[in-house]
């Protein structure tokens, strides 16, 4: 479970990125978070990882208070970075293997690395190829393959679907399904608002630093949620 | 076109702070360097001023030129002091410190400084200036808008170029005028002179040192991969070659051994003395001793005569071979423009061995009455400034061509480069 | 640290160094650092082997001329230079055959001094070390990869830890191989022969280079925890680099010299000098006329006898056999006199000397402090101590010629003198040619490992502290680091 309680950050310059947010994603759900570029989405993901402390309030995994205590609340998160970057040198399994051995997975072996990269559709011939040669779909493959070996009952993504061609974003989101059914908790930040809508048990959308609204994927059945998100961000043009 | 890809290149130096770190660097370096080397030049002048001789000691000694704080070179072993004596000539004021730690880490005197650590910063400032840009993409966009690849090689260079010489050059004017008031060097005409052909001379070098650095750019396509190569030339450029160029040299100009040469003067020594005793135990009088004193003086010239060769040789094998890297080719010249290079010191050998033949009439005329003579003066000639460059034509050639086939080298290669 | 943490940080590392190893960057350092190491220490095997040849020959050739022309008075001027030491096959040493005393010196071995491992290792490795290491971090944030690392279970000091020792693994291997090349090269030259004790020196003196360039590592990574991009890393380790090799170690004789001040050396010498010969010779003299007035006093017809030539004295001492005994006590008066005027003068020069040792030694003490703010001059002095090429093997030495002087040549001399005398005591046998080839020589005696590792272990304990003190501040730097 993700807990956002009164999640604060204002850097040095003054700017208020995150804008007392609170949030609660269940264990088994699907949670997007829409907004335009610079409204929080990125920072919201990097203080649950400790990449940046919160000024106010607090981010919780699992009930672990991720600022007081960020080594146990990583453990218990996977993250799937905008644009994943790994080790160019290494090979894909090499890359996965690193990773695991540092979530603490020591017991796999090269079968369980090809049967997880099967899995995430990722082909058998790259396997053993460096990963500099590789496509952004496929770095993103892998880069949810990182976090499917984890095994972490929470996954957060930023912008996991950017650039990738249709059939690779839909292979990728249905992975996501997957996963939820697993009971896993998935937290993503993107800006398509299709797949959003087709696959997320609750949409937010961000402003400002501010969550300007949430609906379920009930109500979203009667919304037009283009219009809406199109709508809240006209009342930003407009003022 | 060209101007404007240079004035960026001028811009992000600035920005970024590289060329303020850089300014600073050097201004802390030169002046650590001007420090040290003055401190050490008012120590061998005191020394000088203890060895002086007074117009009735047979003594040959140069004072220290002012120009050798610029670069050190081989001002110990001229600052000796030569004493002619009946016998020989006996070598004073070879140690000039007390505290031997004074020679065990490298001297940042000014040459060093050029030779070494700022064709250091040249490479590394050069080292990235195509892959780099490569990289960040921003190569794609220079050419797509119409740059052709050659304005391009020149704009960033010349841009590139001004960034890095600039801060050192700020930094070494300023000493320059702080040198007078700061640490009170003084120097004359002549001097300023030699001091402007070297700094000349040495922002040739250094601007090859930076060309063979962005040649080296245009050959690679990651600067990680860009910054060793630049380091692995630095190593053979400043060390690697300068250093076997001289190994070589030994191999083909051979010189005798100076334990054999010391032994050679030790039995002539002995041998001339001995005969001195048993002829004049033998009953024969006369001024006995005086001629083979006499005798020792020529013997030990013609092994002077013989060393000279060999070292000259050498000295002339070795200038050759190390040319052939531009830090080699500058540190020839420069230590001949500042008058403390390996030809200066033959010159003054050769001027003590002059000064030797004249007064020696006077010593033995001395040891004789066994009153005081009065010696005509030492003077040490020197080259003068127009000759040194005249007989350094070689060397500065060297330089300029390296630098001309590293900028064909460049321009060849970016012609190729895949910007992608 | 808890398990999970220890194995971290091992990770890291051999994530670090396996992708080191299968990089470009990794296989031109290897080049240079291997061929550094390989080139020196095979150049100066050769050097020593030329030296040693050297050494024989003045040895053969001064045995030849004190044979065919030794006298006592000029024993001195058959100087023989010290054995050449055998480990300057991989350490120069403070003197560096400049040969400055001798008009025949050859300037070019000043001009470009033959490298050796202490310059190779300290001055380019610290370099190749500091740019091998500068990116650790701003590199590998550059690169993106930083986030996902970050966002394990992983402490940042594991990360830096791990980093840093992965690294200097990386950059050990070719170290490593080259130091092994070197010593093949040494077991393989038929002039050079190394003892336990020196081949244990070399083995401390590898493992310091390592521990040495492994400070730098920590350094480069501690530059790369406190800047953002890999071009600032840059810049800073070359000020870093410039600061600990060039302005410490050049700065530290200078101001100690203004703290620790010592009188001219030059205008001692010079002093001494005087004091040594004319002063002695007026000295001697004087009181060789005060002791022997009274015996020519009392024996008014050995003045007859002293006018005389060598070939007269004899016939004169055959004649009258009373001169020989008047003739003993002159001479020994005489001795006496210039033994008391050599003991004097001597006195007078070594307090000379004692005082200025004092000022001098405390200027060394000082300068050595100064030093240790920079790593490398603790590798030089260890490297020097280790090698027995240093200051403290220079002291040893001459404490043991003093010795030898004292208990061997000495009494040899008088021996000499003596028996010769009672052959003939009207010869002036500190003029004639004697054989003299039986001279006893002074050979040096190497301290023993043990010594030299004891005086060596300070400076090798100070770059351990650089390497903990430099990872500290990394770990420091990168606990405020961005690594988005």
């Amino acid at each position: 479970m993700l807990e956002a309680i009164d999640l604060t950050k204002r850097y040095e310059d003054g700017l208020l990125a995150l804008d007392h947010l609170n949030l609660t994603v269940e264990p088994g759900e699907i949670f997007c978070l829409l907004g335009a570029n610079g409204a929080g989405k990125t920072t919201t993901i990097n203080l649950f990882f400790d990449f940046i402390v919160p000024t106010d309030g607090s981010a919780r995994i699992d009930g672990i208070e991720v600022a007081r205590e960020p080594l146990a609340a990583k453990r218990n998160a996977a993250y799937v970075s905008e644009n994943v970057m790994l080790y160019g040198n290494f090979t894909a399994r090499q890359n996965l293997d690193f990773f695991a051995q540092l979530s603490g997975r020591r017991e796999l072996g090269r079968e369980d690395y090809y049967m997880v990269l099967r899995r995430v559709g990722l082909q058998e011939k790259a396997f053993e190829q460096r990963v500099k040669t590789f496509s952004k779909g496929m770095r993103q493959k892998l880069g949810i393959a990182i976090a499917i070996v984890k095994d972490a009952p929470n996954v957060l993504l930023d912008e996991p679907t950017a650039g990738l061609d249709p059939k690779a974003a839909a292979e990728f989101m249905a992975l996501l399904g997957e996963l939820r059914g697993e009971g896993k908790t998935i937290f993503m930040s993107t800006h398509d608002i299709f797949r959003a809508k087709e696959h997320a048990d609750r949409v937010g959308i961000m402003k400002e630093g501010r969550l300007v609204m949430v609906r379920t994927r009930r109500e979203l059945a009667e919304e037009d949620l283009e219009r809406l998100y199109l709508d809240y961000m006209e009342v930003e043009a407009a003022a | 076109m060209i101007w404007t890809i240079a004035r960026r290149e001028i811009s992000e130096a600035l920005f970024t702070g590289r060329a303020l770190l850089l300014f600073v660097i050097a201004l802390a370096l030169l002046g650590t360097g001007l420090y040290v080397m003055d401190r050490d030049y008012d120590a061998r002048r005191a020394n000088y001023d203890v060895i002086r001789p007074d117009p009735t000691q047979p003594i040959a000694v140069a004072p220290p030129s002012p120009l050798s704080v610029f670069a050190r070179g081989l001002d110990d072993a001229m600052g000796r002091s030569f004493e002619v004596s009946v016998i020989g000539i006996d070598i004073g004021g070879s140690q000039a410190s007390a505290n031997p730690l004074f020679g065990l880490f490298p001297t940042p005197d000014w040459l060093y400084l050029f030779r070494v650590v700022f064709a250091l910063v040249a490479f590394l400032f050069g080292f990235d200036l195509i892959c780099g840009d490569k990289e960040r993409g921003t190569l794609k966009l220079m050419v797509s808008s119409g740059a052709s690849r050659g304005a391009i090689a020149v704009g960033k260079w010349l841009g590139g170029w001004l960034a890095f010489l600039t801060p050192i050059a700020l930094a070494t004017a300023l000493w320059l005028v702080l040198a007078r008031p700061v640490f009170g060097i003084a120097l004359r005409g002549d001097d300023w002179a030699r001091i402007l052909a070297f700094l000349a001379l040495a922002a040739v070098y250094l601007s090859v040192c930076y060309a063979i650095a962005v040649a080296i750019s245009a050959l690679f396509h990651r600067s990680g991969t860009a910054l060793v190569a630049a380091l692995f030339t630095w190593v053979v450029v400043v060390f690697v070659i300068p250093s076997f160029g001289v190994l070589a040299a030994r191999q083909i100009a051979h010189v005798r051994p100076l334990a054999l040469v010391t032994a050679e003067r030790s039995r002539i020594f002995g041998s001339e003395m001995m005969r001195a005793y048993e002829e004049r135990r033998a009953g024969r009088t006369g001024p006995v001793f005086q001629e083979h004193w006499a005798e020792m003086h020529r013997r030990g010239e013609q092994v002077s005569d013989r060393v000279a060769g060999e070292l000259g040789a050498l000295a002339r094998t070795s200038a050759s071979l190390v040319r052939l890297s531009p830090a080699g080719a500058f540190d020839g010249l420069a230590t001949r423009m500042l008058g403390t290079s390996v030809v200066d010191e033959a010159r003054l050998k050769r001027d003590v061995r002059r000064y030797t033949g004249a007064i020696l009439p006077l010593v033995f005329e001395s040891r004789n009455a066994g009153a005081e003579v009065e010696y005509p003066a030492f003077t040490e000639s020197r080259a003068t400034l127009g000759r040194v460059l005249a007989d350094g034509r070689a060397d500065l050639a060297a330089i300029v061509v390296i630098g001309a086939l590293a900028t064909l080298v460049l321009f060849v290669a970016l012609n190729r480069y895949d910007i992608r | 640290m808890n398990k999970q943490a220890a194995v971290s940080w091992r990770l890291v590392a051999w994530k670090e160094c396996r992708e080191l190893l299968v990089s470009g960057r990794f296989l031109v350092v290897a080049v240079i650092v291997f061929g550094l190491v390989a080139t020196t220490v095979t150049v100066l095997t050769r050097s020593y082997a030329r030296d040693l040849a050297d050494y024989g020959s003045a040895v053969a050739d001064r045995q030849e001329s004190l044979r065919q022309h030794g006298h006592l008075n000029r024993l001195g001027a058959w100087y023989l230079p010290d054995r050449p030491n055998p480990m300057t096959a991989v350490v120069r040493g403070l003197h560096q055959n400049a040969n400055l005393e001798s008009l025949d010196n050859d300037p070019l071995a000043v001009a470009y001094p033959l490298p050796d491992l202490a310059v190779v290792v300290g001055v380019l490795f610290s370099l190749l070390a500091l740019l091998f290491a500068h990116d650790a971090m701003s590199g590998e944030r550059e690169d993106g990869t930083l986030r996902l690392l970050v966002a394990h279970d992983i402490s940042r000091v594991s990360i830096v830890v791990g980093k840093a020792v992965g690294r200097a693994l990386a950059l050990l291997v070719p170290l490593a191989a080259g130091m092994l090349t070197g010593a093949l090269v040494i077991a393989g030259s038929p002039n050079l022969e190394w003892s336990a004790s020196e081949w244990g020196a070399a083995t401390v003196l590898a493992a310091a280079a390592a521990i040495y360039v492994t400070a730098f590592v920590c350094l480069g990574v501690m530059i790369s925890a406190w800047t953002r991009t890999a071009r600032t890393s840059l810049v800073v380790s070359l000020a870093a680099w410039a600061v600990f090799i060039l302005i410490v170690p050049a700065l530290s004789p200078y101001i100690a010299g203004e703290l620790r001040p010592t009188d001219s050396l030059t205008q001692l010498q010079r002093r001494v000098r005087v004091m040594g010969d004319t002063e002695r010779d007026e000295l001697g003299n004087r009181l060789s006329r005060e002791y022997l007035a009274p015996i020519r006093e009392r024996h008014p017809e050995i003045e007859g006898f002293l006018a005389l030539d060598e070939q007269a004295r004899r016939t004169a001492l055959t004649t009258d056999p009373r001169l020989a005994a008047v003739l003993d006590t002159l001479r020994a008066a005489s001795d006496s006199a210039w033994r008391t005027a050599n003991r004097i003068q001597s006195e007078a020069i070594d307090a000379l000397w004692a005082d200025f040792e004092i000022e001098r030694e405390a200027q060394i003490r000082a300068t050595r402090r100064l030093s240790s703010v920079s790593p490398y001059p603790a590798w030089v002095f260890a490297a020097l101590d280790l090698t027995g090429t240093g200051l403290r093997a220079e002291q040893r030495r001459e404490l043991q010629a003093e010795a030898f002087a004292q208990t061997t040549f000495m009494p040899w001399r008088r021996a000499l003198t003596d028996s010769l005398i009672a052959i003939d005591p009207t010869v002036d046998w500190w003029n004639t040619h004697i054989d003299l080839s039986s001279v006893p020589t002074f050979s040096y005696r190497p301290e023993s490992l043990a010594g030299r590792v004891v005086a060596a272990a300070p400076q090798i304990g100070l770059l351990l502290l650089f390497a903990f003190a430099f990872l500290a501040v990394g770990v420091a730097g990168f606990n405020g680091y961005d690594v988005r």
